[in-house]
């Protein structure tokens, strides 16, 4: 079984994808994923709306009734045995929560918002639309680390992914770029230039070398 | 296919758009020099108020990013910065017309975070005020 988690701290409109590898064929085969989710989760009411269904996700809204954290884990059961587990992903998403628009201030909002109306081909007929599994990732991120000593600066890099970049005390370049499933990350205080996993431990330690070179 | 290399004394200029410069913090995204593949101008070939026009032509289109200024270095300076970066690194200009931009060439390696900004902060930067 994998077990996906996401921390939510706010009473907003909240969207999440079931991503499967397999068809989802049938109302029944729906419904015991979907109790599934209802079992590792804590939010049960008001009932989760399924919004549609592709033969890799199944999307759900729902909103939280109090402004208490919600801590929803979403469960899969129903791999295969023979399919090879996936690396640990977010929810998707398509809002920054208040935490990120605090710490990338008007500006950084504004170029969001700029970013979710790219279409495809935008960067000289390359450049994907901005991928909201990097936009969860960031949000993942921010939730670990917002030790910023500016306001950092948003970019979406071809790829469809949120970059950000700021300054530590020394005026020395720290730039991260949210990919769906790895942080790349360039310090340059010790000139490293890497990526990371996001299981807890490489977060960590990315966390620590940024909080060394902030 | 073997593109003859622009000389060291030129200067070429990049386009920048708004997804790769946050203007108010004065920041760029390194990718504006990453490459592979990065499209520059070469100045002795068009002047920069005729590249402007063709970036607002090629770049400018509705939901898509958009040119807010150009970045301009010289080649030799360019391949002074990777020849002398931690991690030495060549970089060539190939020149590279095209039908509709006839001053355009091409940088084709891929270079690092750390080099691109490197590069970056040596840019003599022109902001274009028609689109301002």
């Amino acid at each position: 079984m994998n077990t996906f988690t996401r921390l939510f701290d706010n009473d907003s409109l909240i969207e999440a994808s079931l991503i499967s590898n397999n068809l989802i064929r049938t109302q029944d085969e729906y419904k015991d994923r979907f109790q599934s989710l209802c079992c590792y989760s804590k939010v049960t009411q008001p009932f989760p709306l399924p919004l549609g269904r592709t033969d890799r996700s199944i999307q759900f809204t729902y909103f939280p009734s109090t402004d208490t954290n919600y801590l929803v884990r979403i469960a899969y059961p129903f791999w295969r045995e023979t399919e090879k587990p996936l690396e640990p992903v977010f929810v998707n998403i398509d809002q920054l929560s208040e935490k990120t628009v605090t710490i990338l201030g008007k500006n950084g909002l504004e170029r969001f918002e700029t970013f979710k109306k790219y279409s495809k081909g935008w960067d000289s007929g390359c450049g994907l639309p901005l991928s909201h599994r990097s936009v969860a990732v960031m949000e993942y991120f921010i939730n670990q680390f917002s030790d910023f000593h500016s306001e950092p600066s948003l970019f979406l890099t071809p790829n469809g992914n949120l970059q950000l970049g700021w300054e530590n005390t020394h005026g020395q370049v720290i730039e991260l770029e949210f990919y769906p499933d790895k942080i790349e990350y360039y310090i340059e205080a010790c000139e490293i230039e890497e990526k990371v996993n996001l299981d807890k431990k490489s977060m960590d330690w990315l966390i620590s070398m940024l909080c060394e070179n902030n | 296919m073997n593109r003859p290399e622009c000389p060291r004394e030129e200067n070429i200029v990049r386009a920048i758009c708004d997804s790769h410069f946050d203007k108010k913090n004065d920041r760029f995204s390194s990718y504006l020099f990453e490459g592979p593949n990065t499209s520059v101008n070469r100045l002795l070939i068009l002047p920069l108020n005729k590249l402007f026009k063709i970036f607002h032509r090629d770049l400018d289109k509705p939901l898509k990013s958009k040119v807010i200024a150009s970045g301009e270095i010289n080649v030799g300076k360019l391949q002074d910065i990777g020849k002398n970066h931690n991690k030495p690194h060549s970089i060539t200009v190939e020149i590279d017309p095209l039908p509709e931009n006839r001053s355009h060439a091409v940088i084709p390696q891929k270079l690092s975070r750390g080099l691109a900004l490197k590069i970056i902060s040596e840019l003599k930067i022109h902001y274009d005020l028609l689109s301002a």
